[in-house]
């Protein structure tokens, strides 16, 4: 049966202060497939994303990872399958070194030492850090730093992969490195970005979101394609599909 | 930013990763030490000074096994210093009885109490301080709880730690932002040093719940697992039960009286 690896329904949610940052959202990731969340700043797209593994906890509207309903009692096995990149690599590592901190996961997972370094070695591996397991990744660089959190997700081995702006703060060659990585990956995958080149490479399908809502959805060329939608959710249409033809 | 320099936990950190002849000593042995060390320090008599010098011995030996630099440690020593210098400064003015005699040069007692809350005071946190350096924070909350501390005091202290952390990079990337649109950064009014603190404050818990958030995505649970726990090996059991002799030997009978006997050109007295 083809269970979607991801699936939202009727999300709503308010901040204590009042703000309304997600109304009644609903969508689907189909097994493997990469998406992209996209809209402006504040159009909600961090609050949506931390709710996919019980960060905040859904309370209108419902969030379920393959067959499993998100809820307090099944969070654990939530957030062991839903791997989380936040915006900001600071408030992802942690530990005192690269190596420990790739190991965490795998580690309060129960896994055994040794599977626990090997799940460490080769999520460093896949992301090309392994040569910095032993710095404190408090020195590393943007794009250093970043890599390493993506391998802090990938060692835990999880189906669902969402990242919140992973190319933002980062220079041409990181930033060329890391699409080139995302796109390497076989997880399901939601990417929340406003690196549009990134939606192209990466990405088959487009959710856009503003004001809390997902104001229109569908393959990656129809969408970034449509310059008067795009324009009217802060966005813009971006160059590379000016000039290649869209496939 | 020399407040940022001279509170630095980074490098205590970093001290920790090192891999010296005390750092591989396993950390509940440390920690088990470290804690004998304090207690016995802390149960000499008020007055007491000669006799508390020969445990300098202790956090001495395990700095230059772990090779932490006395320099770094001098000064975080010395921050901690006024705190100290709070509780002592009041003795010699409320206890003016002679207790001691230098010569014709008589010492009171409160003087005698002030210098022994300072020599405690400076053994204690060095002794403690190089323990965290010479073991690494996570590594050694994991020891404390293996030695019996409360799993939740233990988190405590993880958390107390690493938001000492967050806090200190905060007020960092405050400052910048301030030395860049103020003139003086200490000519700046109360008001708007109320200001910065409470979004200082504020700034620091939401990035402390994020990490929070970070970990639980992570499945931390509660319970502090480290990767490598390093195997109970009779080295260390040789280090704590040295080391508590010595404490035991040192605290029944006054080594640096008896040395200063046993030399020559010590017979003044
Ligand atoms: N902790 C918070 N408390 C109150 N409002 C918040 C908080 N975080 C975000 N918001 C508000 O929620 C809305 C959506 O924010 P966010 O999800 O961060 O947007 P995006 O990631 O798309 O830039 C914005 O209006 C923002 O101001
Ligand atoms: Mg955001």
């Amino acid at each position: 049966m083809n269970t979607p690896a991801l699936a939202v329904r009727d999300l709503s949610f308010a901040y204590p202060d009042g703000t309304e940052a997600l109304r009644r959202v609903s969508f689907q990731i189909p097994r493997g497939a990469a998406v992209a969340l996209v809209g402006a700043n504040g159009a909600g797209k961090s609050t949506l994303l931390l709710h996919l593994n019980g960060y905040l906890m859904p309370r209108h509207g419902e969030v379920s990872i393959a067959n499993t309903t998100l809820t307090p009692a099944t969070a654990s096995i939530v957030r062991r399958a839903v791997g989380m990149v936040f915006q900001d690599p600071d408030d992802q590592l942690f530990m005192p070194t690269v190596f420990e901190d790739v190991a965490f996961g795998p580690l309060h997972a129960g896994l055994p030492p040794a599977d626990v370094e090997r799940a460490a070695t080769d999520a460093l591996q896949r992301v090309g850090m392994l040569h910095l397991r032993a710095r404190p990744p408090h020195k590393l660089s943007a794009g250093e730093k970043r890599a390493v959190a993506i391998a802090t997700a990938l060692a835990m081995a999880p189906d669902v992969l969402v990242l919140d702006e992973p190319t933002s703060n980062l220079d041409p060659r990181g930033r060329r490195r890391l699409i080139d990585l995302l796109r390497s990956f076989d997880h399901s995958r939601i990417i929340a970005t406003h690196d549009l080149e990134l939606v192209v490479e990466v990405c088959t399908h487009v959710l856009v979101l503003d004001g809390g809502q997902i104001v229109a959805e569908g393959p990656v060329a129809v969408i970034l394609n449509d310059e008067p939608l795009m324009l009217a959710h802060g966005l813009e249409r971006p160059h590379i599909l000016r000039h290649h033809h869209p496939h | 930013m020399a407040l940022g320099t001279w509170v630095d936990f980074g490098r205590l950190d970093d001290l920790g990763q090192l891999d010296t002849a005390a750092h591989r000593i396993d950390a509940r042995a440390k920690a088990f030490t470290t804690l004998a060390f304090i207690v016995t320090v802390m149960s000499f008599a008020r007055h007491e000074v000669s006799a508390l010098t020969p445990y300098v011995l202790y956090p001495i030996t395990l700095m230059s096994l772990g090779r932490i630099p006395a320099g770094y440690l001098f000064r975080k020593v010395l921050v901690a210093a006024p705190f100290a210098l709070a509780i002592a400064i009041f003795n010699p003015c409320f206890d003016r009885q002679p207790a001691a005699a230098i010569g014709t040069f008589t010492i009171s007692g409160g003087w005698l109490s002030f210098a022994s809350i300072m020599v405690r005071f400076a053994l204690t946190v060095s002794a403690a301080l190089v323990l965290v350096a010479c073991t690494g924070m996570h590594r050694l909350c994991a020891g404390l709880e293996w030695l019996g501390l409360p799993r939740v005091f233990a988190m405590q202290l993880l958390f107390v730690h690493r938001y000492l952390f967050v806090i200190a990079a905060e007020g960092a990337r405050m400052m910048r932002s301030l030395q860049l649109r103020a003139a003086s950064p200490y000519r700046l009014s109360l008001h708007v040093y109320g200001a910065l603190v409470g979004s200082l404050l504020l700034r620091s818990m939401d990035r402390a719940g994020r990490i929070y958030g970070a970990m639980l995505a992570r499945g931390f649970d509660g319970n502090i697992r480290v990767l490598n726990r390093q195997a109970w090996r009779w080295s260390d059991a040789a280090f704590a039960a040295g080391w508590c002799l010595f404490f035991v030997v040192a605290r029944m009978w006054n080594l640096a009286d008896a040395v200063g006997r046993l030399l020559p050109t010590g017979g003044a007295s």
